[in-house]
């Protein structure tokens, strides 16, 4: 699973650009389901139908393949990149950073301007240096080109991982593993979703087009484990949180108890998410189309939305049995 | 011959009011409609994300216009966020109280059983002059319920909602006070209006839907419509009444009739139309003007696949978003006989002449 996770964290892909690591997902996946496209917003749709007849309910799993990123809004003639951000980043945590442009592969560091206080930076202080001096580097750099942090993937242990994408990638190595273990009588369409931190676009015309009986959303959520931190009870390595409420859903108390029903038959140890601030792909999967029953289950993460996300490798181990469970299991339907 | 009832729109909503039903949880309000309004309707069933549709089906054989009704069954409410030492509960809303009024609130918390709690904050006397000043923000509130932390955990878990503790008053002068009134009045409107169209003779198919979730976005309307895909449809919500201290032109008269809006996200003839019924049946009415978004299920209905014409009926209270929403139950029951009215005045002809605006 470590692997996997570390792999996928390292395909720059930003809202809209999404085109790396949906090849990376595509090859992953391939083995394991009955066919696997692309639709036009450029989410990734893996079905893998059932080996016998079935009984012809659809399972919908759900997570984003984005990172947020920023995109290049102008280029001067000295070849400073400005920049605006794609989803949900604050400017100040972004100087000293380190980006690539998955387009190109072309890697940069962010810098700032010097005249202003810390409190007021803003995007438009920002500016993106591919190292100047190389002419070649800047011509190749695009308006509207998106760049993504680049930093490694490590291991603080054997349970902790930290790495710039791990929202959602963490999530995206369920639904893979997912597709290779489940053996349901149902069939499970798993969506790597595009352009989830410029609000769930693709969630949305995804869950139109499937229709399915039920929708699981996996994501990360905020734990509120570190110092200080806001009431949040999540906490790393306690196990997958089952989502009772987030930013634009709650989910219906009978989903909520049928999940943790399963999650106690398979022994696994959870935690319920009440994240008013975070916004997940559920709320829109829920009010696509004629309304799609939809839960979530997500991995608890520190540091979401810097280049040091870190969740527990134990978190992600056991929301995948808890998926699977729900999966095989006929009484989540 | 319809069938002998003890319907009693008043002891309907006092009810509906008791009744909890937070955002997300609404099946309890969906029960009660079922009990109270099965004598009036063809088929009631609950849809895929919980919204209570209420189907009664046109008189004759010619074809009927489909009109859908929309009224939210969900109130605000809280959610446990965390448990904390000594077994207090940290809060998160579902839906948008003002923290100034919750303090000092009794809760139900729905946990194993329902458990009552109070909400409690720093008393003023360990308080500094600064944090007196200001209001207490959520998350410095607590739910208190009396028990001992491990006894706490054993019968409470995070994601266990809590409503408001308040059984709703009749004070003089007709008027009614209590939880929820947004938008439990205008669901016992839509009960009322059933119930008069029992009476009348009318073509068209109502679906009366007990909508969910509007509290946090509209989404039960917004699948409902798609799902019935309506000829037209009529939001009912609450609007404000008039209050001290409140402009009058943001306001409407508590007891002067329900309020029928006009504005960008209302089909014109619809608005006339919910006028002109009014004025022949002579039931009392208001008209407010809306810039824009009502804040309403009309909103995204209006917009809902090739699109639906909207119109909108509300009842004006006080204080919403409170424990103390206060209205009156003449304005309620004028709503639920001028939305029978129009049901019953409405002919193909009319919808037909809708598309063209």
């Amino acid at each position: 699973m470590k692997e996997l996770i570390s792999k996928l964290n390292a395909a720059p892909s930003g809202p809209g650009q999404e085109d790396r690591i949906r090849e990376m997902i595509q090859e992953l996946v391939t083995p394991y389901v009955t066919e696997v496209s692309t639709d036009v917003l450029g989410n990734l749709i893996a079905v893998k139908k059932p080996k016998t007849a079935g009984d012809g309910k659809t399972i919908m799993l759900v997570t984003h393949m984005d990172e947020p990123g920023v995109v290049v809004v102008d280029k001067d003639e000295q070849g400073w990149l400005r920049v605006e951000p794609l989803g949900n980043l604050k400017a100040s945590d972004m100087i000293g950073a380190r980006v690539v442009f998955g387009r190109t592969g072309i890697k940069g560091v962010i810098g700032v301007e010097s005249h202003v206080e810390d409190k007021d930076i803003a995007f438009r202080h920002l500016f993106v240096d591919v190292g100047c001096a190389a002419e070649h580097k800047v011509q190749g750099v695009a308006i509207g080109d998106v760049a993504t942090w680049s930093g490694p993937f490590e291991d603080l242990d054997d349970d902790i991982i930290v790495g710039h994408a791990l929202d959602a990638r963490a999530a995206c190595a369920v639904l893979i593993e997912a597709l290779k273990a489940a053996k349901s009588t149902h069939t499970i369409i798993a969506v790597f979703t595009a352009q989830h931190q410029v609000g769930s676009r693709g969630a949305k015309v995804a869950a139109y087009r499937i229709k399915p009986d039920l929708a699981i959303a996996v994501d990360v959520t905020p734990a509120g484990d570190t110092p200080k931190a806001e009431h949040i009870s999540v906490e790393l390595g306690k196990g997958p949180a089952i989502k009772a409420l987030d930013g634009n859903v709650v989910v219906a108390p009978t989903l909520v108890r049928k999940i943790a029903a399963i999650a106690e038959k398979h022994g696994i140890a959870y935690q319920i998410e009440v994240a008013p601030k975070a916004k997940s792909e559920a709320g829109t999967t829920l009010i696509s189309g004629e309304g799609v029953p939809t839960c979530g289950v997500s991995i608890g993460a520190r540091y979401i939305g810097t280049p040091s996300c870190m969740v527990s490798l134990s978190d992600v181990t056991n929301t995948l049995t808890l998926i699977v469970g729900a999966l095989t299991d006929g009484a989540i339907l | 011959m319809p069938m002998e009832t003890s319907f009693n729109g008043k002891h309907l909503l006092m009810r509906l009011s008791d009744t909890p039903g937070g955002a997300g949880d609404e099946r309890l309000i969906a029960e009660v409609l079922e009990e109270e309004l099965s004598p009036f309707v063809d088929s009631i069933e609950i849809d895929a994300v919980g919204n209570a549709v209420l189907f009664k089906q046109g008189l004759g054989a010619q074809l009927h216009p489909r009109i859908m009704l929309a009224a939210h069954m969900d109130e605000i409410s809280l959610i446990v966020m965390k448990i904390d030492q000594g077994g207090f509960l940290r809060v998160a809303q579902i839906g948008g109280f003002d923290p100034r009024t919750l303090l000092g609130q009794e809760v139900i918390v729905h946990g194993k059983r329902r458990i009552k709690g109070v909400i409690g904050s720093k008393p003023p006397h360990l308080s500094s002059a600064e944090e007196r000043k200001q209001t207490v923000p959520l998350t410095e509130l607590f739910v208190d319920v009396g028990l001992p932390e491990q006894r706490v955990r054993e019968l409470i878990v995070v994601g266990d909602r809590m409503t408001i503790d308040r059984h709703p008053v009749e004070l003089l002068g007709g008027r009614i006070s209590g939880k929820a009134m947004d938008n439990r009045a205008s669901v016992a409107a839509v009960a009322i209006c059933l119930e008069q169209l029992h009476k009348l003779r009318a073509i068209s198919d109502v679906y009366a839907v007990g909508t969910v979730q509007e509290e946090i976005g509209s989404i039960g309307a917004q699948t409902a419509a798609f799902r019935l895909q309506p000829d037209l449809a009529i939001a009912i919500d609450v609007c404000h009444g008039e209050t001290p201290g409140v402009a009058d032109d943001l306001v409407q008269q508590i007891g002067k009739g329900p309020v029928i809006t006009f504005g960008p996200h209302i089909h014109p003839k619809i608005f006339e139309r919910l006028k002109q019924v009014a004025i022949t049946n002579r039931i009392p009415y208001q008209i407010e003007v809306s810039q824009g978004a009502t804040w309403t299920d009309a909103d995204p209905i209006q917009i809902t696949q090739a699109g639906v014409p909207t119109g909108l009926i509300s009842i004006p209270l006080r204080y919403m978003h409170t424990a103390v929403e206060t209205l009156s139950f003449d304005d309620v029951q004028n709503a639920g006989i001028l939305l029978a009215s129009f049901i019953a005045d409405i002919d193909q002809a009319f919808v037909e002449d809708l598309i063209c605006y």
